[in-house]
């Protein structure tokens, strides 16, 4: 369960640059749709907000995995 | 293994995750002032509060232990510095991408964002110390710079409102419908993985008391 918990977060990166990019196809036909700087700094806080996330549910995960193994038997 | 409960809270967490992007991409309309760069708010802003909510928890923890003395409540307050430290972290790396667009400048010294700056780096020493001390007496010192780092709590809300301040305000509520709708769910989305976060920190804990600190 813990795995599906980290892999979804990769997921969830994956899926918010895909929709931006699907935005971005989108953008050049659309003349209001919002310049490429801002849409280029969405991508990037996004990415970095799963990135800080998922640095941290890996490190929890191999800590956890350690504990749980020094304690068997 | 992980409780039903947990596995419940993590399968919440994960939907939610996955519905909250696309509710910030495909449902929540272009913000007329900012533009797209504004859509960063829906996770920044609840980034904020759940660190804010998480800390304080820990400060009124803290306050506690320092009568009861007892492990589990030290551990609880532990996991919320740990988890609340996460979302802190969400905040200054969102943050900044933010002010870029809208100020022209990664970070300035605007008294919200120094504040909270400070705060980081008091909760990052904290855990720093938890991490690096053997001392016997350990719980009882965090308790004491959790509850002496919470008077940073309030200056955070505070600041803005005592010195020259470029940070949009308080939410208050008063976006278009949409806006709030995908506002609220970035709120409760956000909550569930500090709940889920803060449920495996605590049981991470319990485990390195049982064996070895330094594994």
């Amino acid at each position: 369960m813990r795995k599906i918990f980290n892999y979804s977060v990769v997921i969830c990166a994956g899926l918010s640059s895909s929709l931006l990019r699907a935005q971005d196809a989108g953008a050049a036909d659309a003349a209001n749709r919002l310049d490429a700087s801002n849409r280029q700094m969405l991508w990037l806080a996004f990415s970095l907000y799963m990135a800080v996330l998922g640095i941290y549910l890996l490190w929890s995960e191999s800590r956890l995995r350690r504990l749980e193994k020094s304690a068997r038997p | 293994m992980l409780r039903r409960f947990d596995r419940l809270l993590i399968l919440l967490t994960v939907l939610g995750l996955l519905a909250l992007g696309v509710l910030i991409f495909r449902y929540a309309p272009q913000e007329e002032l900012m533009g797209e760069i504004q859509r960063i708010f829906y996770v920044h802003a609840s980034a904020g509060m759940a660190s804010l909510l998480l800390f304080g928890i820990s400060g009124i923890i803290a306050g506690i232990f320092l009568f009861t003395r007892s492990p589990k409540l030290d551990r609880a307050g532990r996991a919320c510095i740990e988890s609340g430290f996460v979302f802190a972290s969400l905040v200054l790396v969102t943050g900044p991408v933010w002010a870029k667009q809208a100020w022209g400048a990664w970070w300035t010294g605007e008294p919200r964002l120094t504040t909270f700056l400070i705060l980081w780096l008091i909760y990052a020493g904290y855990l720093v110390f938890r991490a690096a001390s053997h001392s016997a007496r350990e719980p009882l010192t965090g308790a004491i710079i959790a509850l002496l780092a919470g008077v940073d709590l309030p200056l955070i809300y505070l600041a803005p409102h005592w010195w020259n301040r470029n940070h949009p305000d308080p939410v208050k509520m008063e976006y278009h419908p949409e806006i709030r709708h995908v506002f609220l769910a970035g709120i409760t989305v956000t909550l569930l993985l500090a709940a889920a976060i803060t449920r495996l920190a605590y049981r991470r804990m319990a485990l390195e008391e049982l064996y070895a600190k330094d594994i």
